[in-house]
Order: C-alpha cells, then sequence, then structure tokens
C-alpha cells in the first residue's frame, strides 16, 4: 500500500496525510485497548453509604452508635456499617476483592494503617477534596499521605505498650530483651517465672511488628525509604536478630530472656503467657488493657508504661472508595467520623486510641493511662510504605522466622527476597 | 515491519557501492526478525504485542514522513563528512533512513518494556479457603501459583492469594447460602472473606455443602408452596449438574489413610515390610488392636476428613466387616484414649510433638506425615518440628491397598464469575495444580496424583461405601452412658454355684469383667442391696468411668459379704431416681443383678410396675434386670404377673434370665443394646 504508484496523487501530493492517518490509526487502536480493559459501567441503584470495615471490637460497639448518629441527622445519606473479621489479613483481603468487584458497592474504606499506599496507586480510593488535618497527631495523619495527597483521614490509632506484672514493678529492665541480670532479678521478685519476656513472634502481621521493633531498638531498620533500598542487613539489623534469637535460649539456668514459645504467638495468646504468670513482660497493644481487666478471672496486679523503644505505629484510617455513587457525602462522613467528638467517643467509650491530640488533654486527668498512650504514640514509626505492604510484610517474617531458627542468621537471600518484595515482585 | 524490504529495494538497485546498501538492508532484516521473535518469545502479555503491532503499522504509515524528515538531516549530514562517502550515504540513506528509524522506535519500545523497572501493576486479589489441617500445603501451593504467573509477567506476580482456613462445620452453611450473611451467621465476621477457591480435604466436605444446598432448596420450596406462589428453584449448572453456588470440583491430588508411628507402636501390627499391599488397612489396625496395651491415635471424624475416613478403618474387624456396638464402643475408647485434646491431625501431631514425641501408633493422611517426616512445618501455632533423630520412629508408614484417601477437591462457585478477572485468577490456579509444574508442587506438600474417578460427589473410590453407616455407628459408640449397676448382695447370694464360689462372688467377677466398656465420658456407679441399715448401699456414686472409677468398683465388688433380705423394689424406685437426676447422657440405665423377688416392700409387683413405667417415661432411664438363682423373668406357670419382666417392660428394659456364670456375657449383651441406642 505505500507503493507510490498505487497513491492516489493528491495523496503523493500530500505526504502528510499519511502521518495524520497513521496517527488516527493508533489513537483508535489505544482507544480500543482502553475500552476493552474496561469494564461496563454500571448503573448506580444505591442510595446509602456503605462502610466496609474490620469487625467492631470497640467497647460498646462505638462505631455503629457514631454511624446511627449520622444517620439522625435529617438531610445526611443514610450510612452502613459491613463488616468483616477482626483479622487484618482477611480484612486486607476482603476489601481489596471488593475494590476490584466490577459492581462498586462499597463507599468508605476503613483501611489499616499500612495500606494507603497500595489502595492509592491501584486507583481503589479518590484523594480527599483539600481536608482540614488540623488537631490530628502527625504519625496517624502522615500514614494517610501518600505521593503527595491525603488519601485517608486518621480514624484510630495504635502503638504497643509494655505490660508488666505488678511483682516487677521496680525491677523492670531498660532495654528489651531483658539481659540476664534483669532475668535474675525478676526472679527473685516471682519464683515462678518461665521466660522474662514476650511479643507475638508467630508468622502473621505481629512478627512484622516485633521484628521491626527489635531491629529498631537496636539502631537498624529494614528498608530506607529514601534510598529505597533494604537494610537489614546492616550490621546494627543483623546484630539485633541474633540478640532476638539468643534470647530464647536459657543460659546459666536462668529462664531465657524471650519466651521460646513466642514462635507460637500471636496478640492473644502471648496476652494468655502473660496473665497465666509464665512471663513478667509482654508487649502488646493496648486493646490488651481492657481484655485483662474484664478476663476470667480479671486480671488486676498489672501495669502498663510505653516501650524502652519505638513502638510500630498501629491503627486505621478512613478513604472514600473511587467506587462511591455519592463522592461528596461519603467524604462528609468520613469527616464526621474522624471529628474531635467522634474521636472522644470512641476513645473514651470504646477504648479506641484516638488520633486527635485535643482528645488526650481532655481526658488527661480522667483517664490517667491516656499519658502513657500519648507518650507512645508521639515516638512510634510507621511500617515501611509501600504500595505492595502486604507482600513485603510476608517476605519480611518469612526472613525473620528463618533467621530466628538458625541462630539469628538472615538468609543469604534475603536483601534480594526483601528488594523484590517492596517492589511488588516474586522472586 | 515487512514494509521495510521495499524501503531499502532502491538503495540496493543504485549507486556505486552496491555491497553497502545490500549490507544494511540485511543487517536490517535480520535485526527486526530477531527483535519480533524475542518480543513474541518473552512477552506473553497480547494486548502488550498487539498494541506494539499497531504501533509498528502506524509508523510505517508515517514513513514518508520519516523519509521527508530524515533525507534533508542527512544530505546535511554527508555534505559534513566529505563528498565520495557521503555520496554513497545519501544514496542508501534515501531509503534506509525510514527503515532505520523504524527499527530504532520499535527496538527501542522493546527493550524499554523489558527493561525498565517499573512498579509492578497490582495483583488480582484470590480468596482461598481451605482445612485446618490443609492450610500449610494450601499455601505452599499458593505460593507456588503466584511464583508461576510472576514467571511469565517479568517478575511481577499477576495475583496475590489470600488463603485461610475453616471447618467443615463452619463453612458448610454459609458456603451453601453463598456466603451471606443471615439472622444466625455473618460468615464474613465469623470466618472470613468470601472466597472464590475452596480447597477442602475430602469430597465429604463438598458433599456436606451439596446436601444442605438440596436441603436448603426443599425447605423454600416447600414453604413457596404453602403461600401458593410460583417456586422459584436455584439455577442449575448445567455443564456439571450441580446447584448453584456449586460452579465446578475437580479432584487436584490425593492422600491414602495410612497407619504410622513407632517401630515398636506399629511394625507387628502387619508385616514389617512397607508395602503391605496384601493388607487392609482394617485388618493391620486389628492386629494392632488385639495386642495388650496397644494405643492408636487419630483425629476426630466432628472436625477432620481425615479423621472421617479413619474411623473406617478402626470400626471394621480384619474381614472388612464392621465391627458391632460393643467392640466400635471398646475401640472408640481405646482411641479416645490414645488421642487425648486431639481436634484434628495438626493438632494430635503438635500435641505430641510438644511433649518431644511422636504417636506410637497413629491414623492419619500421608500428607500429613510425609510432612513431619519432613520436619517441614504443620501448621499448628507454635508446633514444634519434629526432632531430627526419633529413637524407635519409623519413616514410613504402612500404607495398603484400598486405602480410604483424602481427594482434594478444587472447587469454584457461581458468584466469582460476576468478577472476571478473580475467575481468571481461580481457573488459572486450577489449570497451574494440573500442569506438570503443579504437580511438581503437590509432591513437595506431601500429596499424590488424583486418583481417577474420586472427583465425583456419589461412588467416589476414595471414600468407603459405608461411611454413612460407619460414622453412625461410632456415634453411637461415643455416645455417653450414665449407668447404675445395683447388685442383689441379699443371703440367698452366698450360695454356692455349680462351678464352686458363691454366686455374689460370680457375679462380682462377671460385672468387673464388663467395666472395661465405660469410657472417660460415660458415668458408671454400683450400689448393693440390702444396705447397712437402709435398702442399699452406694459402694461407688455416679461418676465419670475413669480408671481410679474402674478400680474403685472392682475393688469394691471383691469385698461383699452377702445377707440379708431383698429390697429389689425400693432399691429399683431410688436407682432409677438416681440416674434420671441431672446429666444429659443420652443412655441411662439402670441395671440390677438379683437372685430373688422382693421380700421387703409393701408395694404389689403391679404398683411397682407403674411407678417404674413413670420414671422411665420420656427420655427417662431404662430398666434392665439379670435374674440368676432363684430369680425369674418369666411368669411362673399359672401365675401371670408374677415374672420380673413385669417390671423391666414397664422400664422399657428387658429382664434376662442367665446361669450366674454367664453374668458378664450377659452384661455384654445390656451394655451392646445401651450403646446401639435401640
Amino acid at each position: 500500500m505505500t507503493a507510490d504508484g498505487g497513491r492516489p496523487r493528491w495523496l503523493a501530493r500530500h505526504p502528510g496525510t499519511w502521518f495524520i492517518i497513521g496517527l488516527l490509526t493508533m489513537g483508535l487502536a489505544l482507544k480500543a485497548t482502553g475500552v476493552l480493559d474496561e469494564d461496563e459501567p454500571s448503573i448506580n441503584t444505591r442510595s446509602e453509604l456503605v462502610v466496609l470495615s474490620g469487625a467492631d471490637e470497640s467497647a460498646g460497639r462505638q462505631r455503629q452508635r457514631l454511624i446511627d448518629e449520622w444517620n439522625s441527622v435529617p438531610g445526611h445519606v443514610k450510612a452502613r456499617l459491613e463488616s468483616l473479621s477482626t483479622e487484618s489479613d482477611d480484612q486486607h483481603s476482603g476489601m481489596v476483592s471488593r475494590a476490584q468487584a466490577s459492581n462498586p458497592t462499597v463507599d468508605v474504606y476503613n483501611l489499616d494503617a499500612t495500606w494507603t499506599a497500595e489502595f492509592a496507586t491501584a486507583g481503589y480510593l479518590y484523594p480527599l477534596d483539600s481536608p482540614d488535618v488540623t488537631g490530628f497527631l502527625p504519625g496517624p495523619l502522615a500514614t494517610c499521605q501518600y505521593d503527595g495527597k491525603t488519601w485517608a483521614l486518621p480514624f484510630n490509632t495504635d502503638a504497643g505498650l509494655l505490660y508488666y506484672r505488678k511483682q516487677v514493678a521496680d525491677r523492670l529492665p531498660r532495654t528489651l530483651p531483658p539481659a540476664p541480670n534483669d532475668i535474675r532479678s525478676m526472679r527473685e521478685a516471682d519464683p515462678a517465672l518461665k521466660a522474662g519476656f514476650a511479643t507475638p513472634l508467630s508468622s502473621y502481621e505481629g512478627l512484622s511488628v516485633s521484628a521491626l521493633e527489635a531491629i529498631w531498638a537496636n539502631g537498624g531498620d529494614v528498608y530506607d525509604e529514601e534510598k529505597d533500598l533494604i537494610v537489614i542487613d546492616q550490621p546494627k539489623a543483623v546484630e539485633a536478630l541474633r540478640q532476638l534469637a539468643a534470647a530464647m535460649k536459657s543460659a546459666d539456668g536462668l529462664p531465657p530472656s524471650v519466651d521460646p514459645g513466642s514462635t507460637g504467638f500471636q496478640e492473644s495468646t502471648t496476652r494468655q503467657a502473660f496473665q497465666s504468670g509464665e512471663v513478667a513482660l509482654m508487649r502488646n497493644w493496648p486493646v490488651a488493657y481492657t481484655a485483662l481487666w474484664n478476663a476470667d478471672p480479671p486480671m488486676r496486679d498489672f501495669g502498663v508504661r510505653a516501650l524502652p523503644y519505638a513502638s510500630v505505629l498501629g491503627g486505621q484510617n478512613l478513604a472514600v472508595s473511587s467506587g462511591t455513587w455519592d463522592q461528596k457525602a461519603a467524604q462528609e462522613l468520613v469527616e464526621f467520623l474522624t471529628s474531635q467528638t467522634s474521636e472522644r467517643t470512641l476513645f473514651e467509650k470504646g477504648g479506641l486510641a484516638a488520633t486527635r491530640t485535643a482528645v488526650y488533654d481532655e481526658l488527661k486527668d480522667t483517664h490517667p493511662y491516656a499519658a502513657t498512650l500519648l507518650d507512645a504514640l508521639r515516638t512510634a514509626r510507621p511500617r515501611p510504605k509501600t504500595a505492595y505492604y502486604a507482600l513485603f510484610s510476608n517476605t519480611l517474617q518469612d526472613v525473620v522466622t528463618e533467621a530466628l531458627n538458625n541462630d539469628g542468621e538472615l538468609p543469604a537471600d534475603a536483601v534480594a527476597r526483601l528488594t523484590n518484595a517492596v517492589h511488588g515482585r516474586v522472586n | 515491519m515487512e514494509a521495510n524490504s521495499e524501503m531499502s529495494d532502491p538503495a540496493g538497485g543504485s549507486g556505486k557501492d552496491p555491497h553497502l546498501p545490500n549490507l544494511i538492508f540485511i543487517t536490517l532484516v535480520l535485526m527486526i526478525l530477531a527483535g519480533g521473535t524475542y518480543a513474541l518469545l518473552v512477552i506473553h502479555n497480547s494486548a502488550f504485542l498487539v498494541t506494539t503491532g499497531v504501533i509498528v503499522i502506524a509508523i510505517q504509515m508515517w514513513h514518508p514522513a520519516i523519509q521527508h524528515l530524515a533525507e534533508p538531516l542527512l544530505n546535511r549530514l554527508s555534505d559534513r563528512i566529505g563528498s565520495s562517502t557521503g555520496h554513497a550515504l545519501r544514496r542508501a540513506g534515501k531509503g534506509t533512513a525510514a527503515g532505520t528509524a523504524v527499527v530504532i522506535i520499535v527496538s527501542g519500545l522493546i527493550i524499554f518494556e523489558l527493561t525498565h523497572s517499573e512498579p509492578c501493576p497490582h495483583t488480582v486479589e484470590l480468596r482461598v479457603l481451605t482445612s485446618t489441617e490443609g492450610l500449610q500445603a494450601a499455601r505452599e501451593l499458593a505460593n507456588g501459583y503466584i511464583a508461576a504467573t510472576a514467571r511469565e509477567n517479568d517478575g511481577c506476580a499477576t495475583v496475590f492469594a489470600h488463603v485461610y482456613a475453616a471447618t467443615t462445620a463452619e463453612v458448610t452453611s454459609p458456603l451453601a447460602r453463598s456466603w451471606v450473611d443471615t439472622e444466625n451467621e455473618q460468615p464474613s465476621v465469623n470466618v472470613g472473606t468470601r472466597p472464590d477457591v475452596w480447597l477442602p480435604d475430602s469430597m465429604l466436605d463438598v458433599r456436606n455443602v451439596y446436601d444442605t444446598i438440596v436441603k436448603n432448596r426443599t425447605r423454600e420450596t416447600d414453604e413457596a408452596d404453602a403461600q401458593v406462589t410460583p417456586t422459584t428453584t436455584a439455577s442449575e449448572n448445567p455443564a456439571a449438574g450441580l446447584p448453584a453456588p456449586l460452579a465446578s470440583i475437580t479432584s487436584i491430588a490425593s492422600s491414602p489413610i495410612v497407619l504410622a508411628g513407632t517401630k515398636a507402636g506399629v511394625t507387628s501390627a502387619g508385616t514389617t515390610s512397607a508395602g503391605n499391599a496384601d493388607q487392609t488397612l482394617s485388618s493391620l489396625v486389628s492386629a494392632l488392636i488385639s495386642r495388650s496395651k496397644a494405643t492408636l491415635a487419630a483425629a476426630d471424624p466432628g472436625s477432620s476428613a481425615a479423621g472421617r475416613l479413619a474411623v473406617t478403618a478402626y470400626l471394621h474387624d480384619a474381614d472388612d466387616q464392621m465391627v458391632d456396638t460393643v467392640v466400635a464402643r471398646q475401640r472408640q475408647q481405646l482411641v479416645s484414649r490414645s488421642t487425648p485434646a486431639a481436634t484434628d491431625e495438626i493438632s494430635l501431631l503438635c500435641d505430641a510433638l510438644r511433649h518431644g514425641a511422636v504417636p506410637s501408633a497413629v491414623l492419619t493422611s500421608l500428607r500429613t506425615w510425609r510432612r513431619l517426616m519432613a520436619r517441614k512445618p504443620l501448621g499448628g501455632a507454635g508446633c514444634p518440628a519434629a526432632p531430627a533423630t526419633a529413637p524407635g520412629l519409623r519413616a514410613e508408614p504402612l500404607a495398603t491397598r484400598d486405602a480410604p484417601a483424602l481427594d482434594l477437591p478444587f472447587v469454584q462457585f457461581t458468584w466469582t464469575r460476576e468478577n472476571h478477572d478473580q475467575q481468571a485468577a481461580a481457573d488459572g490456579f486450577r489449570h497451574w495444580l494440573l500442569s506438570s509444574a503443579g504437580r511438581d508442587r503437590l509432591a513437595g506438600a506431601g500429596l499424590d496424583p488424583p486418583i481417577a474417578g474420586c472427583g465425583s460427589l456419589d461412588h467416589n473410590p476414595c471414600i468407603p461405601d459405608d461411611l454413612t453407616a460407619t460414622l453412625k455407628r461410632y456415634d453411637q459408640a461415643k455416645a455417653p452412658g450414665r449407668v447404675l449397676l445395683a447388685m442383689d448382695v441379699s443371703g440367698s447370694m452366698t450360695a454356692r454355684t455349680a462351678a464352686g464360689p458363691a454366686r455374689a462372688v460370680v457375679a462380682a467377677q462377671g460385672v468387673t469383667a464388663t467395666l472395661g466398656q465405660l469410657g472417660e465420658h460415660d458415668e458408671f456407679g454400683l450400689w448393693t442391696f440390702p444396705g447397712r441399715d437402709r435398702d442399699f448401699t452406694e459402694l461407688a456414686g455416679l461418676a465419670a468411668g475413669s480408671a481410679k472409677q474402674r478400680v474403685t468398683i472392682a475393688d469394691a465388688l471383691r469385698r461383699i459379704r452377702p445377707s440379708g433380705s431383698t429390697p429389689l423394689y425400693a432399691t429399683i424406685l431410688a436407682g432409677m431416681r438416681t440416674v434420671a437426676d441431672s446429666g444429659d447422657a443420652p443412655i441411662r440405665a439402670l441395671v440390677v443383678l438379683t437372685d430373688g423377688d422382693d421380700t421387703t416392700s409393701t408395694l404389689s409387683p403391679q404398683q411397682a410396675a407403674g411407678e417404674i413405667e413413670r420414671l422411665a417415661a420420656g427420655s427417662g432411664p431404662r430398666l434392665y434386670l439379670i435374674a440368676i438363682g432363684e430369680a425369674r423373668c418369666e411368669d411362673g406357670p399359672g401365675r401371670t404377673g408374677t415374672g420380673l419382666h413385669l417390671l423391666t417392660d414397664a422400664g422399657r428394659g428387658s429382664c434376662l434370665q442367665a446361669d450366674t456364670g454367664k453374668v458378664s456375657a450377659i452384661m455384654d449383651h445390656i451394655f451392646g443394646t445401651l450403646w446401639s441406642g435401640r
């Protein structure tokens, strides 16, 4: 078709015409692939805002109460809370599946603080339209921001605390895991002690949290975001894992510094070990406080204080789904649920750590434990920001488990595996 | 791409040095061919290939324009280089400039696509539900599939699998109801997110879901009929003949139930060879059980598919006949004693490992045993690895022919069809599992290839035909009993039997011999009548049938010294009231052993029978009498209403006449009746 003889004369005289035709063809082809990829637009038949969240564990179901309150205001688009399980991995899968569904049915996601980057880059969210972010604690707010935009508002936050049995209150170690002398001293106070300290080391998100904290405590890190570099093979990080592995072995006739059973512990099993008196100290989230207090039999002879090192920052953020049928109303609902009044209700009545500084000021006299929590929150550090957090965290758990089973020695390909994972690659 | 040949053509046919353009032409063609072939080899994304092809065609269309632009540039270049080289260049260049531009752009595009390290696109979420025992293996399989999708896609996985576990009991009803919340069930909260793929251990689990769907549908139809509205039936899946939401079932692997353990524990059960191809699993197990002090651990059928299949092995005899209720109870209790604190295979083995041992004999799936032997994680929270060297451990289990087997169905649902990507990911997972790479992973996880026919709901060769009946027998065997034995120790029991010892002694030995039938779940007590200062004496109150209780009773029986009258009615009435009181055991009975009729009561036999009937009504305890010596079950000749059967008829039990020496056999018979729930 390019043979000159076959062309009409006007075309030969205007070679630029071919250029235009080519351009049009290419444009059409690109458009066609776009159309083929895209799902058919669904007809909106929805009339209420659906908030998808992990099951409400707050005392007295305060989240539902806030939704009820929103619904009671005339003129508000009605909202409904849809629940997933309490387990974070399951919530993630449930929310991603709903986000990928052909038919959007969610307006607001209650996202774990580590998922913002993933949901933002995957196009599951609308960035918030000039939200008012004054008054939020800087740490939790930072987990809502990615790529220069605010994608969510912090609903509740979380930081690990050090729980101790009252017998050892005056013998608390300065560092964790406790040194042999600390163990000796604590055992004098509590001869039934089987180990000093327990923290979840079972292969789930809790292991990522415990490992990050142990490495940070020793001055190391796992991922340098600025340089986009995995640094878990640096001496301080490596040393931290060795110490943790060594701490699970008993020496000099003393109980081990870290309960070796921790490799099978999640949050609840750690709490049981603490409550049963097997360990004198544990790392757990604030929610364990209420759980111990309301346990059967209830536990009273314990105290909490900030960890001797930076905790991992937990918490959940409310974000507007890109599948919402009413973006404006959805953002208003997010703003309402994270307002100072709502945050106060969630903290005071529901036991969920508030994301606004003012709430802690208001409650510092009536809730002495609020000050401890605020201290922990101020120093808490976010987990690595990556759009592939789930893959990264799973890989970190594998690597750390292998290391702990091998006296803390990292597997040779640890850096390669984590580097791939942080970029969404599988080996 | 083919357009380049003609672009080079004019250059090839003219100029001072005709070889140069030919050379350029050939090089160009080779480069394009090589580039195209490479692109086809590495790029599996057809959308990308189509787009690239369209771009190439578009660029070819621009060729005159590129030529138009390139010509003056080349002219200027050749002017600078010098006239002789420049002249040749100019001539060749005219034709090839455009071709070169095309090659550069196309190869540039391909190289960019291949080398630039753009972040991976987001993965499709695939939710995989499995059994608690299969969790670890399912995770390994899912990871294998994820890695396979990444290999074809430049290291970027296209699928992320969330693998989670729940028991059959937890998922049957939610799956049958399409995972929708109801008043009583909130599966999304209590079990987990709705699965795209279900990987249970056995077709038995799928059968449960199937039956529930059919049952629900029948009920809905009935309700609809009652309201005289048109009936709506759930849409059939015509391809597989499955009711929605079941869309497809494919058996992806198998794993037989084997007898494994320590050398001392299992070897003498059968041959010493690992093959045992000539024996059935039940004959191995029967041989094992017949040994004194035998133990046999197995998972609980209520929470484990492997446990359900294992029941078949220990509730059949050496000839593969189902054992009777009495033997079933003995065997069930043996397994129950050997398997403390166990629900499924994983908790069974982990519990043993925590005590630093492996069970001396265990019925388990070969999958789980292989994983244990390979020191792979079993999946239990905090489950220690098997000891590297366990003394006396027999690594090879005793495998047998025709053993029941897990058939690992891969189940997909109609609801996934709503989402094209997730459906494709689920289909892709299934295809991969059936590919050779998938087979390797299945073997690595401890699984065997699928067995022909084991993907069907009915007549599945992996599942014994009489499993339903076997499980019913198991339930009977497991039902706790609450049995009170009242033994006559009146003066007449001192009478000598034909064999020599007193009746009381022989009867007591008979009772002692049957105590072994009582398990931990059972309650058992012993009274004797008459008592010292009242109608009866409580030698052992009703209590769980622990070893201690059995010893207590056996000791008490040895010490009885018969004397006094026979307050039979008073003892029966008090005994029945005691058994009826409290406790929710489904099997409750009073067994009375007597050698004569009542000698103290003011009640007539008919009055006593009336009272007994009242106590036995509904789910009240049953009354059994063992009549020895002078006691008579049947009416005397011409004396209607004098036999003891009058009492047991009222008590919904039976009266059994026995030689004193046969007490043990009669007790066995009574227990057999009791345990069968008849």
